[in-house]
């Protein structure tokens, strides 16, 4: 069994961060992957609890639906399980299982086209504090009587009004805070493409969120 | 429109999709989330190991389109049909021995010279109420071994064994 320091919430060091020498970070994930490749379930585990939220949260804001995100995300580590033998390191595994979370969250989205249910994630209490929030609402909202649940309602609308690839790079990148360099790896394009998706996916959610903004 | 008027365009949507930063799933919630991971992975058992296709981008894509393109996965189907069926009669074709080397049974008793209903062994009725009691006709006294066997005749000998000291 392999002891680590759990590294939840503690983002990994990317990959174009990386000199010569691998990060211990690195070095862990790497040996977690070889015991985890063996059968070592307890190492599986350890790769599970550093990723879990991260893979979990990219799913959520695709689908907009605890249940959903909970079945996909739970469904992408076990398969990432499976797969392992076919991992041939050319890409971090964070990144990896990443691809699988995000194809299997694709292709259900493809299949559920037609459901429009929302089970949305309470919000936490730190948003009611949100500078950023508070000062949206109170100052800038044309609709200012409008609550976050409401507020969270419609942009989680107008989230799933977007196309797939559009929501997923809006969700990395303006909710998650990846790179550009991170998203083209995990949706397998390049850079470029990210950035025009992100742009037009900017402005399809400015149009459908007129109200609610400036 | 400049990239800067873009960027200050977008600063308030940045500030409204921050919200979804705290759209969290119920407190505790990831305590035993990979303790259920592993719980089905151990259910699944190891004989459910994938051959790792699910990871081939361009096999996903493909499915995808196929999935969701109900005119694609037809014509799909039917060029894969289409395949299979001309792969069939091609073997067929090339497999089959060419049986039809004369065209009649004239042509045929023209090239072999031979009548067959004029020889001895086609021209008798054919036993076959053979009893298990009845001896084994035997074919050595024979001259020729197209010889009709005798049956009032059965040449098979008794077999005489004597053991040495048994006098």
């Amino acid at each position: 069994m392999i002891m680590t320091e759990p590294a939840r919430g503690k983002p990994s060091k990317r990959p174009e961060e990386s000199s010569s020498e691998p990060a211990p970070a690195q070095v862990d994930e790497m040996v977690l992957v070889k015991h985890a490749r063996q059968g070592d379930l307890a190492a599986y585990d350890q790769l599970v609890k550093r990723y879990q939220e991260r893979i979990y949260a990219t799913v959520y804001h695709m689908t907009s639906n605890h249940e959903d995100a909970n079945d996909l995300a739970q469904e992408a580590f076990i398969k990432g399980f499976h797969a392992l033998k076919s991992f041939k390191g050319g890409s971090s595994f964070y990144t990896w299982v990443y691809r699988i979370a995000v194809n299997k969250t694709i292709n259900f989205l493809k299949q559920r086209k037609n459901k429009a249910h929302m089970s949305l994630d309470d919000l936490d209490f730190n948003a009611e504090h949100d500078p950023d929030l508070v000062a949206l609402i109170s100052e800038k909202t044309p609709r200012r009587d409008i609550n976050l649940a409401e507020l969270q309602q419609k942009l989680n609308e107008a989230m799933q009004k977007l196309s797939e690839p559009h929501r997923l790079v809006v969700a990395l990148h303006d909710v998650q805070g990846m790179s550009h360099e991170e998203i083209a790896k995990i949706m397998d394009c390049n850079i470029g493409t990210v950035r025009s998706r992100l742009f037009y996916a900017r402005q399809q959610l400015q149009g459908f969120l007129s109200d609610y903004l400036k | 429109m400049s990239m800067k008027a873009d960027q200050e365009n977008f600063e308030q949507l940045r500030r409204l999709l921050a919200l979804k930063k705290h759209e969290q799933p119920p407190p505790g919630y990831f305590n035993d989330f990979s303790q259920q991971v592993i719980m089905h992975i151990r259910a699944a058992g190891p004989g459910e190991e994938s051959l790792g296709l699910e990871t081939i981008p361009w096999l996903q894509r493909f499915w995808a389109t196929l999935e969701h393109n109900p005119l694609l996965a037809g014509a799909f189907g039917v060029l894969v049909c289409a395949l299979l069926l001309s792969g069939v009669i091609f073997s067929e074709r090339a497999g089959a021995p060419d049986v039809n080397l004369v065209d009649s049974p004239q042509d045929l008793a023209a090239v072999t010279d031979v009548s067959t209903s004029n020889h001895p062994l086609l021209a008798q009725p054919v036993q076959t109420d053979f009893s298990s009691t009845a001896g084994v006709p035997s074919f050595e006294s024979r001259g020729s071994l197209f010889a009709t066997p005798s049956h009032a005749e059965p040449l098979a000998r008794p077999v005489m064994f004597s053991v040495p000291g048994d006098n």
